[in-house]
């Protein structure tokens, strides 16, 4: 009798772990689901806001740069004519580039090297830093999610850089690798190791690290960060290829 | 039990009250929040076993006695299960030390209870049959409680570590 009470025990403790773990996945299952919901309503509003910029923003600022070049000609004062049109052809620039951060055109028709391609050539013609992209030789396209995540990893990654490591150059290369993409990023700027990384993830305001963090975690990806010598720092993201 | 029939045991009282200390110490740890109750219980306890072996007769083993403290480490076992099976923790329970050693105590209780509350009641002549059950059964189950006891703190070891 004693012996079946133990049975019992170890029996019922079982049933409950395994009806705990179910429970745990579910939730797991739950929140990535909520959390690939968030991403992708933010994808779509971005694309909305991108569509709007050009279509609306661009359209009346392109109209605007017209008056100006017609004014010029008849104006008495060509040269705050000429001003203002050069004014205006920033912001075109400007709102050209936003609308292609927020929305990369490129991504999906030509995919993801070209698109990071031009990526570095917008921060290039901000002046801020020197961008190269390495050229890649027999780079497969992938899922089309997963092109989308990597691309705005490296986006976030960039963005940090510019902002907080007071880079003077980025050097961006794609490579694939046993089965893998490996996407790397070179500055010579203040960065980060993986400790760090952590670190900042965990606080409340970052956001972006957390924003990668989950990215990674819906493509099986993973990053490293390390620093090279004395002066470079490395960001190497990994990503297993889905054709 | 007559004297003349079984050799004095005092030395085996002792060992019960002994035992009692170090099983309602273990005991202690594990299940009672208010140690002011565990100590009322196990004073009662003690004294009670005490009370009854010198009622009974100091040089005659008190088998009674006994079995009622194996009902008692039987109420500590099956408490014992209840606090494993209502905890919240996700943990299989062949991993944890209380397990093996609440198993241990509840096999020598659950065993010895029914043999040591009935000996008393036995007549001399049954005697053979008492060494028997004794021998077998009883000896048997304690090869498995110090087996039990044996992986129990081989748990304990590999959890500190």
């Amino acid at each position: 009798m004693a012996l079946s009470v133990i049975f019992f025990v170890v029996l019922h403790q079982r049933k409950v772990i395994r009806h705990q773990l179910e429970l745990n996945e579910l939730e797991s299952q739950k929140q990535m689901e909520l959390l690939q919901a968030s991403i992708q309503s933010e994808e779509e509003e971005r694309q909305r806001i991108a569509a709007e910029l050009h279509d609306d923003v661009g359209a009346t600022l392109s109209s605007a740069r017209l008056f100006l070049h017609q004014a010029e000609k008849y104006s008495t004062s060509p040269e705050l004519i000429k001003q203002s049109g050069q004014l205006v052809d920033d912001s075109i620039r400007k709102v050209r580039d936003i609308s292609h951060k927020l929305q990369p055109g490129t991504l999906q028709a030509l995919g993801l090297h070209t698109a990071l391609q031009a990526l570095s050539e917008v921060y290039k013609r901000s002046g801020s830093l020197k961008f190269d992209v390495l050229p890649a030789s027999n780079l497969p396209r992938l899922d089309a999610h997963t092109e989308l995540h990597v691309y705005r990893i490296v986006q976030e990654l960039t963005n940090n850089i510019v902002r907080h490591s007071k880079a003077t150059f980025i050097v961006l290369q794609v490579a694939t690798m046993n089965n893998e993409l490996s996407v790397t990023l070179q500055h010579d700027g203040n960065g980060m190791d993986d400790k760090s990384y952590e670190e900042f993830r965990q606080q409340k305001s970052g956001i972006g690290l957390k924003n990668i963090s989950n990215r990674l975690r819906f493509i099986n990806g993973k990053i490293a960060f390390t620093k090279q010598g004395n002066t470079a720092f490395i960001t190497e993201v990994q990503v297993p290829f889905i054709h | 039990m007559k004297s003349e029939s079984i050799e004095p045991y005092v030395i085996g009282n002792v060992f019960v009250v002994i035992e009692l200390i170090c099983i309602s110490f273990y005991y202690g740890k594990q299940l009672f929040s208010r140690k002011a109750a565990f100590r009322a219980l196990h004073i009662l306890l003690i004294l009670g076993f005490i009370t009854q072996t010198i009622f009974n007769g100091i040089y005659e083993f008190n088998f009674l006695g006994l079995g009622i403290l194996c009902t008692v480490y039987i109420g500590y076992g099956i408490a014992g299960y209840l606090r494993i099976i209502q905890s919240k923790e996700i943990i299989y329970v062949t991993r944890l030390p209380f397990f093996w050693i609440n198993s241990a105590f509840f096999l020598y209780a659950t065993s010895g209870c029914l043999l040591f509350l009935f000996t008393p009641f036995l007549k001399a002549e049954s005697l053979q049959l008492i060494l028997a059950l004794w021998t077998n059964f009883f000896v048997a189950m304690n090869i498995l409680r110090y087996i039990f006891i044996g992986i129990g703190l081989y748990k304990t070891k590999k959890v500190e570590a």
